[in-house]
């Protein structure tokens, strides 16, 4: 067992590195620089030009550029953001905690909810609720963000429910009660379209892998023996069902961090989702690197989790 | 024998679509209380609050009163309200001028405003990365007399007041000089983000949350009586865009939304909600087609001959345009200046639409039809060029097609191709290989120096999407920036505008309005007639003057002070809010937010489930 965390720690350590070189040769491949973009200002001077790039350290070599990225990640310093010309830690964990405050939420409970509807569509595989819960979960699937979102907000627009913001502007609150709360009131519809849009993936993909283990020699001979449905279904065919749902929940608890574009757009949430979206726009490097980085250690982290846990699960993996 | 269970998966699955649509609790919507006017802001995002670093029109608009300046302008941009200044002098050779400041402004951490802080401010402004470092270049001294008196020395201009007294904003000394001890410093300056902010203005900067909101609230001791703000707090809350924006505005959760609506989200507004009033107001935007004429650079050479650029901008009907992408809320352009700056020229008119002289122009000049229906030149090369367009603003694209199709008529085949700005700046700088690119400005209302981005030596800093290079054309503009009177500038102006709308760097398109929408049910006195609008970076009378409609009684107009004490020449223009001429609501009743279509697509979807749950259902009963 130790041996394989290593190993698994091990090359998620060298997948790391690799998104560090990739995430500065990356945005660098972009067409463009972010000091003609920026200053857009009929009034702009060749000094201004040069004080900035020199500031930003554009006109050095890539290369210099590069070793400069390198040491300053490891040293924490990732640098100042080109357009909001504050430092990137600043820009991004603000927004970064605002999405894993929609997301996670939305994630959990669409894993549930998901992960239950895809147990009852498989058992009772054929039915008319395996039928409704199948379909349902395709049409979910297939709906796209922005226009569930777009609807959500116009059936709810007269009912007084908050349709974007993260909580109301230019009320004082009297406690952290009434804080979360108005909080809480702000997530209802980003939360509801997150939920219904991600969970068809989890029911679809837990029904298919009960069917697979209907069709198991154990699951026979354990109804044969005359094993109760309860006991059979959630001790045995479950645990073993979950094996390829564990790898997306990993998957989507890792992109967390990463916000929701659609979502944090059409709900005007204060995400990290669109600070990136718009730091590509604005050619941000320092901003995107940071951004890439976060993501992609958690990413990282959550599948070497997901390793661990399937060890767990499965015995098998460690020793193939 | 029908299973319950069964059944209960149904209608579980069923609900959990229609779960979201079917609002089940009823909450309470947090009422901002009347004193607080709260702004959703759905453009480009917010930066920084340095006043002399930042690019965004939404962080000038929002500290506009936050800062206050030397002399501010009036709605027709003439720079004679006095502001920290309450008197000045500018002597009739037009290269110096002594300004008196008023000595009970304080800022507001209590500490007095003094000439040092102006002497400090106009240096920062002439930081190489300041953006403000342009107008305050001609300079050449500026001095502090005592406490209370400064006096500026510079070269010969009559723009001196617009656009430099009126245009730098007085920053506390003692707070910067921990950030930027060193005036001149760029490094500095760029890093300091100016929060928490220090200003003497009418009012406070009290909260921001990044991505979320900036909060003013009014400052009560502000030394203009007259100038202190009716509403006790302003919010700028910051949209993701303006769909979003207009939804918090129909939900009543902000008060009032900028900078520019869509049409289509303005008529909405105005069938359905008679609470809400919408602005439209000629803008600072407005829209062009650069043409690139640069003699180095890559594009099409056929371009340079302005034979071409003449039959093209014939081949366009930018009246059908302005009506077809902005449903009337735009003008059709002819000059560089938009309707809306003070040195617009009116003489200039739209290009005619005129397909045959068009094609007669290029029959004329050599350009022969092909056989595949493209013009080639005489030492043939055909007119058949790329038109990019910034896709951002997926309107343009739709008029570029638009284009392209009246120039098939003539024989240019044009192929549109939308591109983000970064790759479309990077196709232009520093090698001009583009053919043309279709793109926009916002420019400042009060000045003229937006024709600065034709002289030939802003090619290669970025801000020539032409590429334009002419000898007289650069004189001129010395000239208009060098006149001693502002008649001598307009004059110049309009010269200068005259010969770019005969050669042609750009074809221009349109001048876009400002349309913005506030809830004139619950506020008053919102100062909306102005170029730009109520909510601009140039109008610094609207967040003073809004009043609460329950206190409208008490009302009273920032225009009482205007310029009565200032001994300058020149005639105030009234600041008195006007009617301004918007465009009132019909009173229809509110519709429901359950539309015919919404209604339609939930009617369908709930059919399709029920109609397999009842087929499955009966097949196992």
């Amino acid at each position: 067992m130790g041996r394989y965390i290593a190993k698994r720690g091990l090359s998620s350590l060298v997948t790391f590195f690799a998104t560090v070189v990739l995430t500065f040769v990356l945005f660098r491949l972009l067409p463009g620089n972010p000091i003609t973009l920026l200053f857009r200002n009929p009034l702009l001077t060749k000094s201004e030009i040069d004080t900035l790039s020199a500031q930003f350290g554009l006109n050095q070599p890539l290369y210099v550029q590069f070793f400069d990225y390198l040491r300053n990640v490891f040293l924490g310093n990732w640098g100042i953001s080109f357009y909001y010309r504050a430092p990137v830690t600043q820009v991004l964990f603000p927004a970064m905690i605002n999405s894993v405050v929609l997301l996670l939420p939305s994630t959990v409970l669409a894993i549930l909810l998901g992960v239950s509807l895809g147990i009852i569509s498989g058992w009772k595989r054929g039915s008319a609720s395996d039928v409704s819960i199948l379909s349902a979960s395709l049409i979910l699937y297939a709906l796209p963000t922005f226009w569930l979102g777009i609807l959500l907000i116009m059936l709810t627009i007269k009912t007084g429910i908050p349709v974007s913001g993260m909580m109301s502007v230019g009320v004082t609150f009297p406690n952290a009660f009434s804080y979360v709360a108005n909080v809480l009131e702000h997530m209802i519809l980003p939360m509801t379209t997150l939920t219904l849009v991600i969970l068809g993936q989890f029911a679809i993909i837990m029904r298919s892998s009960i069917l697979g283990e209907l069709t198991q020699d154990y699951v026979v001979a354990a109804y044969s023996k005359g094993m109760g449905t309860r006991r059979l279904l959630l001790k045995h065919i479950v645990p073993n069902a979950m094996l390829p749902t564990v790898t997306i929940i990993a998957i989507s608890i890792g992109t967390v961090v990463a916000g929701a574009v659609l979502t944090e757009t059409v709900f005007s949430w204060p995400g990290v989702g669109t600070l990136i979206y718009d730091s590509i726009s604005r050619r941000d490097y320092p901003v995107l690197q940071g951004a890439f980085l976060v993501v992609a250690l958690i990413v990282i982290l959550s599948n070497f989790v997901a390793d661990v846990v399937y060890s767990y699960l499965d015995p098998r993996v460690k020793y193939s | 024998m029908l299973d319950r269970k069964s059944v209960f998966a149904a209608i579980l699955a069923a609900l959990l679509v229609f779960g979201g649509f079917i609002s089940v609790t009823k909450v309470t919507h947090a009422q901002s209380s009347a004193s607080t006017f709260i702004i959703g802001y759905g453009g480009t995002q917010f930066d920084t609050f340095n006043p002399f670093t930042t690019y965004t029109v939404v962080s000038t608009m929002t500290t506009l009163d936050v800062y206050d300046y030397l002399i501010r302008y009036n709605s027709t941009f003439s720079p004679t309200v006095p502001d920290l200044a309450y008197k000045w002098y500018v002597y009739p050779n037009q290269s110096a001028a002594i300004f008196y400041l008023v000595n009970n402004a304080t800022w507001s951490d209590g500490v007095p405003v003094t000439a040092q802080d102006v002497v400090y401010s106009y240096q920062v402004a002439n930081n190489s990365a300041s953006r403000l470092e342009p107008n305050v270049a001609v300079i050449t001294s500026v001095q502090a007399i005592g406490n209370y008196t400064v006096v500026f020395h510079f070269r010969p201009t009559a723009l001196f007041l617009i656009n430099t007294a009126a245009a730098v904003p007085i920053v506390p000394e003692h707070v910067w000089q921990k950030y930027v001890p060193n005036p001149s410093n760029s490094t500095q300056l760029s890093n300091y983000q100016d929060y928490p902010l220090v200003g003497s203005g009418p009012f406070t900067v009290t909260n921001y949350i990044q991505g979320q909101y900036i909060e003013l609230t009014a400052n009560p001791n502000y030394f203009y009586a007259s100038r202190v703000p009716h509403v006790q707090r302003i919010i700028v809350q910051f949209f993701k865009d303006t769909n979003s924006m207009v939804s918090a505005l129909e939900a009543g959760q902000i008060d009032a939304a900028a900078p520019t609506l869509l049409p289509v989200q303005a008529q909405q507004l105005m069938k359905d909600y008679p609470s809400i009033k919408v602005v439209a107001k000629p803008g600072e935007e407005f829209w062009y087609i650069a043409v690139n004429v640069y003699p180095a650079g890559h594009g099409n050479p056929t371009l340079k001959d302005v034979n071409v650029r003449h039959a093209l901008a014939y081949a366009m009907n930018t009246t059908e345009l302005a009506q077809v992408i902005w449903q009337g809320y735009a003008t059709p352009a002819g000059g560089l200046l938009p309707i809306g700056n003070a040195y617009y020229d009116p003489n200039l008119k739209p290009y005619p639409f005129n397909i045959t002289l068009a094609n007669e122009i290029l029959n004329q000049a050599g350009y022969k039809m092909g056989s595949n229906g493209v013009r080639v030149s005489p030492n043939g090369t055909p007119l058949s060029y790329t038109l990019y367009v910034v896709s951002n603003a997926p309107e343009e694209v739709q008029a570029a097609n638009i284009i392209a199709n009246w120039w098939k008529q003539i024989g240019v085949q044009a192929n549109v191709q939308a591109v983000d700005s970064g790759t479309l700046a990077s196709i232009i700088w520093p090698n001009f290989t583009q053919d043309f690119d279709l793109w926009d400005w916002f420019t400042s209302p009060a000045v003229p120096t937006l024709l600065s981005v034709f002289l030939s030596n802003q090619t290669e800093t970025g801000t020539s999407d032409s590429g334009y290079q002419n000898k007289s054309y650069d004189a001129l503009y010395g000239k208009m920036m060098t006149a001693t009177s502002i008649a001598q500038v307009k004059q110049y102006a309009w010269e200068l505008q005259s010969v770019l709308y005969n050669e042609l760097p750009y074809i221009n398109l349109y001048y876009v309005d400002s349309i913005e929408a506030y809830n004139s049910q619950l506020f008053t006195n919102v100062f909306t007639n102005m170029t730009g609008g109520a909510f601009s970076d140039v109008n610094w009378y609207t967040f003073i003057d809004i009043t609460p409609v329950t206190q409208t009684s008490s009302a009273s107009t920032t225009s009482s002070s205007t310029s009565s004490s200032s001994i300058s020449s020149g005639t105030t223009s009234s600041s008195t809010p006007q009617p301004s001429t918007s465009i009132v609501p019909p009173t229809t009743q509110p519709s429901s937010a359950l539309n015919p279509l919404t209604v339609g697509i939930a009617v369908v979807i709930v059919l399709v489930i029920a109609g397999v749950a009842a087929i499955l259902l009966r097949r196992r009963g």
